[in-house]
């Protein structure tokens, strides 16, 4: 097996995703909160919060 | 051992089988006689891959509840309130008359009174929470810069001296974000900008016009250049009819302008929804469409090496959209409370005013209460860990409740394009 993308770790404590977001689909119009999660990419700006 | 309600067949060739689990965003490769083995339940539960397959969730122990441990964790999640995050908006007033505008223009800015009701809805909470998020919207927020500065520093020094986390972005169409408000912006700490463009000059120009029908994407080019590595920013880029075919002739014009290191790019949808662009709504693509648009210009960034296009791997929205949550608000101009940005601005929709304290109002409850899990098709989807529901405001209004990124279509295609990638690249997942 291999895994094209490890799961997320599922404990109690764990969730920090807990975030909306418009790439979790809802498509409101709100800026993506969470997008240095994202898989690829540049860079993050050193002062990305 | 059991599986998963929320494993997904992605593909299966004569080699391999790829199953993604909505719950865990895990996504694994299994060899043909594996696949077989999983599949038919015939995995010894002491063996190595047994164990990682139950540590994506894939396989479990017959006694989990898979649905009730769904439900704790959006439970967990939704009501632990300790942030709070507030969506202000100082005026509805724009200097732009974009067409598919959802906003009713309004003309008025906010009161001092709503100011201060304002920081003193915050004074009452500080004590209670551990990170305060404000976010500047509008109409255009840059027209309203006076309200915004005395709001944010006043609040800002109640973070400060109540050891509050302080975060803020800002929602601009990026025509007012020249180097004095750059300045400032960095003053009041706005951490994350949003600004839109809606492809090349020419489609752009089309579509976001001044109210006098003057050109704007010169302009918000060189502001962005001025930003450009003083905050995060994204670009969205609106996607209908209109512009689906052009959108990504944006792209080499972020190159050309060096930004491809400072800005992300993700493409958003344009919706009739609201009365103020309902009738837009012949415009503006369907489900099945989007599906096809969306990966095509995904699919298109990766081919050209556009790694600053947001590539929307599935990400879980644990507890649901923002709204669902006792401690995200929206305040309008008038000092209206709303749990959704789509009824800012009507007071029939508000669950309060900043004014009087948020009481329980049925509104409220529903926004509160409401459990996907207690909704007849929601309960039955698949992808129910990813959305938590997806837009309530939607389905209160009886209109399509999930996003496009949940269209199955869409994902199976964006999954395999997503393993085809990594696998070229040899690249490994940094979560």
């Amino acid at each position: 097996m291999r895994w094209v993308y490890k799961p997320d770790s599922l404990g109690l404590f764990n969730d920090n995703r807990s975030r909306c977001e418009t790439y979790t689909g809802c498509d409101c119009y709100c800026p993506p909160k969470f997008i240095k999660l994202m898989i690829w990419g540049p860079p993050i700006p050193a002062d990305w919060p | 051992m059991k599986k998963s309600r929320f494993n997904i067949l992605v593909d299966k060739t004569p080699d391999y089988a790829l199953i993604f689990n909505s719950f865990s965003r895990g996504f694994v490769e299994l060899e043909k006689d594996v696949y077989q083995k999983f599949d038919a339940l015939k995995l010894d539960s002491n063996d190595q891959i047994a164990k990682e397959l139950k540590k994506g969730f894939f396989l479990m122990d017959e006694d989990v509840d898979e649905d009730k441990v769904l439900q704790a964790r959006n439970r967990v999640s939704r009501y632990k309130g300790y942030r709070l995050g507030l969506l202000i908006l100082p005026t509805l007033n724009c200097n732009f008359s974009c067409e598919y505008c959802f906003e009713d223009k309004q003309r008025g800015f906010m009161s001092p009174d709503v100011e201060q009701s304002i920081v003193g809805f915050i004074k009452s909470r500080v004590g209670e929470i551990r990170e305060l998020k404000m976010s500047w919207f509008g109409g255009e927020p840059l027209l309203a810069t006076k309200i915004i500065d005395r709001l944010a520093r006043e609040i800002i020094d109640l973070c400060e001296a109540n050891n509050v986390a302080y975060h803020s972005d800002l929602t601009t169409n990026g025509y007012l974000l020249n180097q004095k408000n750059i300045d400032w912006l960095k003053e009041i700490r706005v951490e994350q900008i949003q600004v839109t463009l809606d492809g090349d000059r020419e489609t752009h120009d089309q579509r976001r016009k001044l109210k006098n029908g003057k050109p704007t994407f010169d302009t918000i080019i060189s502001n962005l250049k001025l930003a450009a590595g003083h905050f995060g920013i994204s670009i969205r880029v609106n996607i209908d009819r209109k512009n689906k075919g052009k959108v990504n002739n944006l792209l080499p014009v972020l190159v050309e302008n060096n930004l491809q290191d400072k800005v992300y790019v993700y493409y958003g949808i344009v919706v009739g929804i609201t009365n103020a662009c309902r009738d837009y709504e012949p415009v503006c693509l369907d489900v099945d469409q989007l599906s096809d648009v969306m990966f095509d210009l995904h699919k298109d960034a990766i081919d050209n090496k556009y790694d600053f296009v947001l590539f929307p791997y599935p990400l879980s929205s644990v507890g649901g959209c923002g709204a669902m949550r006792p401690d995200f608000f929206v305040i309008d101009p008038k000092g209206f409370v709303h749990k959704c940005l789509n009824s800012a601005g009507n007071e029939k929709e508000a669950v309060g005013h900043i004014s009087r304290p948020i009481g329980f109002t049925p509104e409220l409850v529903t926004w509160l209460t409401w459990d996907p899990l207690e909704d007849e098709v929601c309960s039955q989807c698949k992808l129910l860990p990813l959305c938590s529901g997806g837009c309530l405001w939607n389905k209160l209004h009886g209109l399509h409740s999930c996003g496009y990124h949940r269209d199955p279509k869409f994902m199976n295609k964006l999954l395999k394009l997503y393993h085809e990638y990594t696998r070229e690249k040899e690249i490994q997942p940094v979560l």
